[in-house]
């Protein structure tokens, strides 16, 4: 299914480099699974859509965040790490299964089968610190914290670097000028938008 | 407009090779090749098309220094944006360009408390190599600083953003003095020597991820292309490994890998400005200059929490510059129980930089996160930078782990002490108060550290330094130190215009005796 093409991208503010980098990241996010384990990956569709729900957001249209920070994994990455976790896509296959084994310690049963409640007190826990130690787990919790954060900032950056996203949060960051012209923002619309800019068309829409 | 690299010094003894083309290196390459020296630097980044950087800031990460990092202790620092940058230019690629000097007290944190050292010479001594720093690139700023009467900025202040707005407000009802920043951007067109035109900022918000224009002063756009003008050689793509020795010890090359190869470059002296991991790494790896066992030692950052709110406006955060409005109220605050101070800023931000702080540091997650990235554009921050004391165990070690290069990947320790905990409680409480008095809402404090400081502090003592005040080895006469690896204590003050003067002033030094 072909995304619609956000209007934004065709402004002359726009910079044919900065376009390219966002239709390239559009065709990808449509893309598959290439390094994560399928079992992992499966959890982690799921896991983004308890971090960050995105129907009330863009509606109907639901991004593919797991494919694109699956992508993400074996690219250069950011340039640290924690040095409590191990390598970037190691960890993640870590972190992931780690939440089906402290499911088992909370819950008795994997992730993908607790309710929505027992799912976000098992993501609360291993943000701050208070799943079970002792657990038999990959991931000890004091790792979990720190992975939690990394899993958290994935999810949120895949998702705002997406136009689409953009488009819909009103967000016009990248318009900040064209090849020809790199015209910026002027002083007078600093705090109003121009229009070229897009509009706070959801700034919140309550869940349907 | 990029400088063009006229030499080549490949086949020569260069009279001095510099590693690293940042904020450290920058200024003393320009000097020394003025001065008529022969100047190879060597760059582990590309050279960047200004044009062509990009507001996308997962494509924007090209800026950052990308080699990995391993981030431990009790208040891991992300690295990645906001410390380390590559390529010709360095972190001033990317950086904030904020660009408040140095406070003089700052200088002097020990006499004055008892807590963390005092630098081996005193503000005065700096002054005027800032304002020639401050003079040569082009910084705008309020025709009347607050704090410093007899200062004067080149370039009118930029527009102010509502976040800015925001601050000033908050400011005035809390009885703080507020001021535009001073920034290294120029607000008019400049014509730039040896380098051409800089346009004036055009308010896009997009500093950290690139600079279009050329109105934001870098070094690509100063300092480098005057060091071209002068014959010194920029030799991109560049990353130094090792170096050749004499038998009295004194450096004869400097080894460096470039396209997969190894390569050397004879020279007469060598100056590391590579960044407080990146110059301890590399003398760590080769075991040099270390008889003081300080390399890598009194690692530190600022204290940069954060403190965000929603209004019932739109906020437009990437909108203008980020951090327009200054306030040094609290360089010493009077209800203090910590040494030294902060400064604070108003804070605009990229919504990809925005969100990863927010996440890192607050656990909301479902809904609440939701209505919270909803509210992008009518969020607004206030931030700080605080002193961080110098403690032993925030260091630069080896890892186990090799890196592409087959190099062991840099280990930093990072604890923030009862000292850094103090400042941020007390400036959280304060930017939650100033917030609340103007009716912000969902506000939420975020602790977080930024910029790299120390691991090879400059001093007198060669037993606890590792390089004297003129930032020369205390092992190796012809090794010298340029950047903010040598600060002795972090000060509040965002780093790049102190290592810029420092700069220049240990190229004066060097000129003196090579």
């Amino acid at each position: 299914m072909n995304r619609p093409l956000p209007t934004f991208l065709q402004s002359d503010h726009i910079s044919s480099r900065t376009r390219t980098a966002l239709l390239t990241r559009m065709e990808q996010e449509q893309g598959q699974r290439e390094h994560l384990s399928p079992e992992a990956f499966q959890l982690l569709e799921l896991v983004c859509d308890d971090i960050l729900p995105q129907r009330p957001l863009l509606g109907d249209v639901h991004l593919n965040l797991a494919v694109m920070i699956d992508h993400a994994l074996a690219g250069p990455g950011d340039g640290w790490r924690f040095a409590d976790l191990p390598a970037d896509l190691a960890a993640w296959e870590d972190g992931l299964a780690s939440l089906n084994s402290y499911a088992q310690a909370l819950f008795q049963q994997n992730y993908a089968a607790l309710s929505p409640e027992q799912r976000g007190t098992i993501l609360d826990k291993a943000f701050d610190g208070s799943l079970p130690d002792g657990t038999q787990a990959p991931f000890s919790t004091a790792q979990m914290t720190l992975w939690s954060g990394d899993l958290r900032n994935q999810i949120v950056a895949a998702f705002l670097a997406h136009p689409i996203a953009q488009e819909q949060l009103g967000i016009s960051s990248n318009l900040t000028g064209g090849d020809k012209e790199i015209q910026g923002f002027s002083a007078k619309s600093l705090t109003e938008k121009e229009a070229f800019e897009p509009k706070n068309e959801r700034r919140f829409l309550e869940p349907s | 407009m990029m400088q063009e690299i006229h030499n080549d010094f490949s086949q020569e003894t260069a009279d001095v090779v510099v590693i690293g083309t940042g904020a450290g290196g920058a200024p003393l390459i320009a000097r020394l090749a003025m001065a008529g020296r022969k100047v190879v630097a060597l760059e582990a980044g590309p050279s960047f098309n200004a044009q062509s950087h990009t507001p996308d800031e997962p494509t924007a990460q090209e800026l950052y220094w990308l080699h990995e990092r391993l981030s431990g202790g009790g208040t891991p620092q992300a690295f990645g944006g906001n410390n380390s940058g590559t390529g010709i230019g360095g972190s001033l690629l990317h950086y904030g360009a904020f660009l408040p000097r140095m406070d003089p007290r700052d200088y002097k944190l020990h006499s004055e408390s008892g807590k963390g050292v005092d630098w081996p010479f005193g503000a005065e001594e700096l002054q005027p190599y800032v304002e020639e720093v401050e003079r040569f690139i082009g910084v705008s700023g309020p025709a009347h600083y607050p704090w410093d009467e007899s200062r004067h900025y080149a370039y009118p202040p930029a527009a102010p953003n509502r976040a800015a707005l925001k601050m000033r407000q908050a400011c005035d009802n809390l009885g703080l003095r507020h001021a535009d920043g001073p920034l290294a951007v120029v607000t008019k067109e400049r014509d730039q020597p040896h380098f051409g035109r800089r346009e004036g900022c055009v308010n896009c918000g997009a500093c950290h991820q690139g600079c279009r224009n050329g109105a934001k002063s870098g070094v690509d756009n100063t300092y480098l292309p005057l060091a071209c003008a002068h014959g010194a050689e920029l030799r991109a793509g560049c990353m130094a490994t090792g170096f050749e020795r004499d038998s009295q010890g004194r450096i004869t090359a400097v080894i460096y890998i470039r396209n997969g190869r190894e390569e050397r470059q004879k020279c007469k002296a060598v100056v590391l400005s590579a960044g407080a991991v990146e110059t301890a790494r590399l003398l760590l790896n080769n075991g040099l200059a270390n008889s003081s066992g300080q390399v890598g030692r009194n690692y530190m950052t600022h204290v940069s929490t954060q403190v965000w709110g929603v209004f019932d406006e739109e906020t437009l955060p990437n909108k203008g510059y980020p951090s327009l409005t200054i306030s040094e109220d609290m360089l010493r605050p009077k209800d203090a129980d910590f040494a030294g101070g902060y400064l604070l800023q108003s804070l605009g931000m990229m919504p990809l930089t925005w969100a990863a702080n927010l996440v890192r540091a607050d656990g909301r997650r479902g809904e609440a996160l939701s209505r919270t990235l909803a509210a992008y554009n009518y969020s607004a921050g206030i931030g700080m930078h605080g002193e961080s004391l110098p403690r032993d165990e925030n260091r630069v070690t080896l890892s186990d782990e090799k890196d592409a290069f087959g190099l062991p990947k840099p280990r930093i320790d990072h604890t923030y002490g009862p000292n850094e905990e103090a400042m941020h409680r007390h400036a959280s409480r304060l930017m939650v108060k100033m917030w609340e008095s103007i009716g912000a809402k969902d506000i939420r404090v975020i602790s977080r550290a930024a910029h790299m400081i120390g691991t090879c502090r400059m001093g007198t003592d060669a037993g606890a330094a590792v390089v004297n005040p003129y930032g020369r080895s205390f092992d190796i006469d012809n090794l010298w130190i340029s950047d903010h690896s040598t600060f002795p204590s972090s000060g509040a003050a965002n780093p790049a215009l102190t290592i810029m003067a420092l700069a220049l002033r240990t190229a004066d030094a060097m000129l003196k005796v090579v």
